[in-house]
């Protein structure tokens, strides 16, 4: 079977799956941001907007990879797809009727409607069919492909979904009445910097390039049977950067034109804190785990150590490189991003803008210094709802901004980290 | 609530802040963002001081209920 898979290119500090960035993201992320948009629903059209995104994406990714295999039959490009969507922890998807007019596709394990059973419950009835809007999108731009349509041809409706209560998640994909006018994505963006290299930090022991080295080489296989990834108290998955940052950058468009000035500024607090519980959930988990007590907990000797630790895990994630310029333990941390995927995808999309772009990375970084000097990590507390609430509470608590971008003509990009 | 159909938003953004999840003002200003700019209410600059329209908390008492399943205590 001929399978889509990515690497990890070290010079660029990113995860290149047939030239599309892929980033871990985990299910409080994935969740928290459905759960944000939805609650915008009356009056933004968020899941034809989620859909769309998604659809794009994997129509980029896919007309790369058959290009490449131009020799698959109708049944090993199927095998192909389905084989991604497990390798990625979205979960299985199972072909059970594929003509022209119609699909039928099963997932018993999906990633997005059992990371919003693990976060929120069962979802309520009045809500959309199900949570797993990426998987529509990204079905309905495999269908485009496979019948040689264009972008934009088919449509996915979710039938079922896990988060409902039902026993299965279920689609189907049909053409669509008229042809949406959807656009290729920028593939790996703007990327800034080529032949990159981590090293280690000055003032800290900790070894960037053996994390790296140690977190990029780990496998992360899906589960055979589920097709998702446990990992670190959460379930992970390889999902495309260009998606959230798609996704996230057309809500705000919509929420300015719905509500101005007002509608952006409580969106956007909304898409960092979708970081802050992504990085507060999966940081935290990694660093309660048996492999960091076992790799790196040794090498530790200050709770600065522990923020220079974290920094070396996010910049196997897949999210650019990160380099601490300036760190005031328990006041200021200042990081340099190199190559951030937020900023490649916005630059080559929408070239400059005047508000902030970032919103995974502030979120995330704020949480590293929260975990480590709120939530007292090297304690080794259980990352749970309860300890989330009890540091983001806190009025110790971080926040970080925005200080440089390359999509406001700073030549790089910059958080700082600093008391809320 | 007062006589002049106002009740002070203190005690219901500090009720909120302790007892439901972090940011769950953000998520239910998203939902009323319509209700709040009629009134002409910006909720990212809702404080202590705000005076909410008696009608609007009713709206944000529903919508903790549909969103959180919980109670908002009468102010």
């Amino acid at each position: 079977m001929k399978t889509l898979r990515g690497y990890f290119d070290y010079e660029k500090g990113l995860y290149n799956a047939c030239d599309e960035p892929l980033v871990f993201h985990c299910h409080h992320y994935a969740s928290f941001l459905l759960f944000s948009l939805e609650s915008a629903r009356e009056y933004v059209d968020i899941y034809p907007l989620m859909h769309d995104a998604a659809q794009e994406i994997s129509y980029t990714q896919f007309s790369k990879f058959f290009t490449k295999n131009p020799d698959l039959t109708l049944e090993e490009k199927l095998e192909a797809i389905a084989d991604y969507h497990a390798f990625s922890g979205y979960g299985k998807l199972e072909f059970e009727k594929v003509t022209i007019d119609e699909i039928l596709v099963k997932s018993p394990h999906n990633f997005f409607s059992v990371g919003w059973l693990e976060k929120f419950g069962t979802k309520r009835p009045d809500d959309y069919p199900g949570a797993s809007l990426m998987t529509t999108g990204f079905l309905s731009g495999i269908a485009d492909l496979i019948f040689e349509k264009p972008l934009g041809s088919y449509q996915t409706e979710q039938l079922t979904c896990l988060s409902k209560g039902d026993d299965i998640s279920s689609f189907k994909i049909t053409p669509r009445a008229i042809r949406a006018n959807l656009e290729l994505t920028p593939s790996m963006g703007d990327i800034a910097e080529d032949g990159l290299k981590v090293i280690n930090h000055p003032d800290s022991n900790v070894n960037y390039e053996g994390i790296l080295k140690a977190f990029t080489e780990m496998p992360f296989d899906s589960e055979a049977d589920t097709g998702l990834k446990n990992a670190f108290g959460v379930v992970l998955s390889r999902i495309y950067g260009n998606y959230f940052s798609a996704v996230s950058y057309r809500f705000l468009y919509e929420m300015e034109k719905v509500a101005g000035e007002e509608g952006v500024k409580i969106a956007e607090e909304l898409l960092i804190e979708a970081g802050h519980v992504c990085s507060s959930f999966t940081l935290g988990g990694i660093m309660t785990s048996p492999e960091w007590y076992a790799m790196i907990k040794p090498t530790l000797e200050t709770q600065k150590d522990w923020v220079h630790a974290s920094v070396a895990c996010l910049n196997a994630l897949g999210f650019g490189y990160h380099e601490i310029t300036e760190f005031i333990p328990n006041e200021k941390l200042v990081v340099r991003i190199h190559n951030a995927y937020e900023s490649n995808y916005f630059v080559a999309r929408y070239g400059q803008s005047e508000r902030p772009i970032f919103f995974l990375q502030i979120g995330g970084l704020a949480a590293l210094m929260n975990l480590v000097y709120v939530g007292k990590i090297e304690e080794k507390p259980s990352i749970t709802a309860e300890f989330y609430d009890s540091f983001y509470k806190s009025k110790e608590r971080f926040k970080g901004v925005q200080t440089k971008s390359r999509a406001h003509q700073d030549a790089f990009d910059e958080i700082m980290v600093v008391k809320a | 609530m007062t006589a002049t159909g106002t009740t002070s938003a203190q005690p219901i953004l500090a009720w909120i802040n302790e007892e439901l999840p972090p940011l769950s003002w953000n998520i239910i200003a998203m939902k009323m963002m319509r209700q709040f700019l009629q009134h002409k209410i910006m909720p990212s600059q809702v404080n202590d001081h705000t005076e909410l329209p008696d009608e609007l908390v009713e709206d944000i008492r529903e919508t903790i209920k549909s969103l959180y399943n919980q109670e908002l205590p009468q102010y």
